[in-house]
């Protein structure tokens, strides 16, 4: 098996140089790939085929296909980590993550780690730069959470995950790394047990052991906080995503006014 | 003092405006200079006058429609309102301006009642609901696309106007309703919220544990996406019923979706119970009867009567039971 060579996409437009021959990888590895280039990784399956001249894409995970057929001249796909907001549909752009809530003293400054699930976007790209999501995948379970009020609330994608002051190990492909810059600004103790991003401002960065993104928690009151999408890689070697969006199916999510701008939520429904 | 000076004169410029505007001569020489016919130059002024202040008001008054109704008004209907706003105005303006040129309004004014009158009572409806249109729209209790239940009436909003809310029902039909009936109707509106919740009765046999049913339906709830995990589910034993034990099952999910988890869920619930052992009760009675009710019921049966003679009804000549 071949390891591919990572390379800085902002410097030369692609983050990984591959071999151009026919190969069964067993390994998923983002970037861009040929067609005829397939992945056998733990339960996923992903090859294409030429059926008379036209692409056939199939790929199976935990007993389920997704198919499609492609008419492209440009003979290659993309392989994304992405937000967890596409699956099992469009249904929010907010991840909240759990917690075991921690006291957070006045005036406190620090960095916690925690883990949020991954998808994994096939995209193919045309000959205009016109990109198509062609599958989007996950190895992760979905559920979703209400936070705050069914009037007042948003749908929230909920996962819940550990809490360390150092970097957690993380389930490559499954999961990715979330750094967290608290600030408690208010006078008085917080108990922190949640904190809801908005997916459309998160920057994902990846290397070949995992993708990691930032963020920033202002705490206001014990009851409100701000997380704002820090475009910033975990280490200084990752490479940064293309951010891969699909239109959203429910528009109703008031809270959103309540942003500062499109990367900031601002969680003033309880912290925990 | 010349006639200019009487003209732009303080206090007398507006007499002689009420005077015009009245349709009367001034005794000021210049306004009352004919230009043909009765119609003078005083006529001339005034008649600008109400143009413009037509033209003002008419501005005005639209763009205060347009700043109210924009973004609670579909703009098709803000149109419509600014343009029967328009027109209102300018049959306003017409008639202050009639004395200007002369034309007399008294028998307009009279055959004006009695048609206004004659369109008044022919159309209350129509204005009744055009009011609830408006009254519906500033207050939006319903939105294009929503999915809402208005007295019987279930399906999608497919438009809301001036005069009438159109319903597309489930099964395809379009059903205009309206908007007098739309405003003063018990409406639900089901995707208001971004949450809804639905809720099952499920019945188990006595001889399974409700335990391990609860335990099962709790797992299977937890598998599926679109129930939400906040807030959390509710489950509990509900009823000790005739039959069998009803276990209660409540689940939010996001409105969008509800009617996806609610059908794909109860179907999971049903397999992952019958997985696990636990079945639905089929209905069934016990009946007890006293020892000597039965030895007697035991006798009969051997012996060689009539089901009626039995039950102690007087047996049919032909054709009863037997």
């Amino acid at each position: 098996m071949v390891i591919p060579t990572f390379t800085d996409r902002r410097k030369k437009g692609t983050a990984f140089q591959y071999e151009k021959t026919d190969s069964v990888w067993e390994t998923i590895a983002f970037g861009t790939y040929p067609f005829t280039r397939s992945i056998n990784h733990r339960r996923l399956t992903l090859s294409f085929e030429d059926k008379d001249g036209i692409m056939h894409y199939k790929r199976g995970l935990d007993g389920k296909t997704f198919e499609a057929n492609i008419a492209a001249s440009n003979k290659e796909y993309s392989v994304h980590p992405a937000g967890p907001n596409h699956l099992p549909a469009p249904v929010t752009d907010y991840l909240q993550i759990r917690f075991d809530e921690i006291e957070l003293e006045p005036g406190c400054n620090t960095v916690l780690f925690v883990t949020a699930p991954l998808e994994i976007a096939i995209t193919l790209n045309a000959s205009n730069n016109e990109v198509k999501i062609l599958d989007v995948f996950s190895f992760a379970r979905t559920k979703f959470a209400l936070y705050g009020t069914a009037t007042r609330g948003v749908i929230v994608r909920d996962t819940r995950s550990r809490v360390s002051a150092v970097p957690l190990p993380v389930k490559n492909y499954k999961e990715f790394l979330l750094r967290l810059h608290i600030e408690n600004k208010s006078d008085s103790w917080v108990s922190l047990g949640r904190v809801i991003l908005y997916l459309k401002g998160l920057s994902l960065y990846y290397d070949s052991t995992s993708v990691a993104a930032c963020a920033d928690v202002s705490i206001i009151n014990p009851n409100s906080a701000q997380v704002s999408c820090t475009d910033l890689p975990l280490r200084k070697d990752m490479v940064k995503a293309e951010p891969v969006f699909t239109d959203r199916k429910t528009t109703a999510f008031c809270n959103i006014k309540n942003g500062q701008n499109d990367l900031t939520f601002v969680m003033d429904m309880g912290l925990r | 003092m010349t006639e200019t000076d009487t003209l732009f004169n303080g206090s007398e410029i507006f007499e002689n405006l009420e005077t015009i505007m009245n349709g009367g001569t001034t005794g000021n020489s210049l306004l009352d200079t004919v230009i043909f016919g009765e119609f003078t130059i005083g006529n001339l002024i005034a008649l600008a006058i109400i143009i413009a202040v037509t033209i003002l008001l008419k501005k005005i008054v639209s763009t205060l429609i347009r700043r109210v109704l924009t973004g609670k008004v579909d703009v098709k209907n803000t149109d419509g309102l600014v343009k029967l706003a328009s027109w209102v105005i300018y049959f306003v303006a017409f008639l202050v301006a009639c004395p200007q040129l002369h034309i007399d309004i008294s028998g307009i004014l009279v055959a004006g009642g009695i048609v206004g009158v004659a369109i008044g009572f022919a159309s209350q409806n129509t204005l009744s609901n055009l009011i609830a249109g408006i009254l519906l729209m500033i207050e939006r209790p319903i939105n294009v696309g929503d999915v809402v239940i208005i007295n019987e009436t279930e399906g999608y909003v497919e438009s809301v106007s001036l005069l009438s809310t159109l319903i597309k029902t489930y099964d395809g039909i379009l059903l205009r309703i309206p908007n007098s009936n739309v405003f003063s109707a018990d409406i639900r509106n089901c995707v208001s919220n971004v949450a809804r919740r639905f809720s099952y009765g499920i019945d188990i046999r006595y001889s399974d544990n409700a335990d391990t049913a609860l335990k099962i339906i709790r797992d299977t709830i937890s598998r599926h996406p679109y129930a939400l995990t906040e807030p959390a589910p509710s489950l509990y034993v509900d009823d000790l019923g005739a039959h069998g034990i009803r276990v209660a099952v409540k689940i939010w999910s996001p409105s969008a979706y509800w009617w996806t988890a609610r059908t794909e869920l109860l179907w999971q619930i049903f397999k992952d119970l019958r997985k696990g052992g636990v079945d639905v009760p089929f209905n069934q009675l016990t009946l007890w009867y006293g020892k000597d009710d039965a030895e007697k019921l035991q006798e009969n049966i051997e012996s060689d009567k009539s089901a009626a003679e039995i039950i102690g009804i007087k047996a049919e000549p032909e054709g009863g039971m037997k």
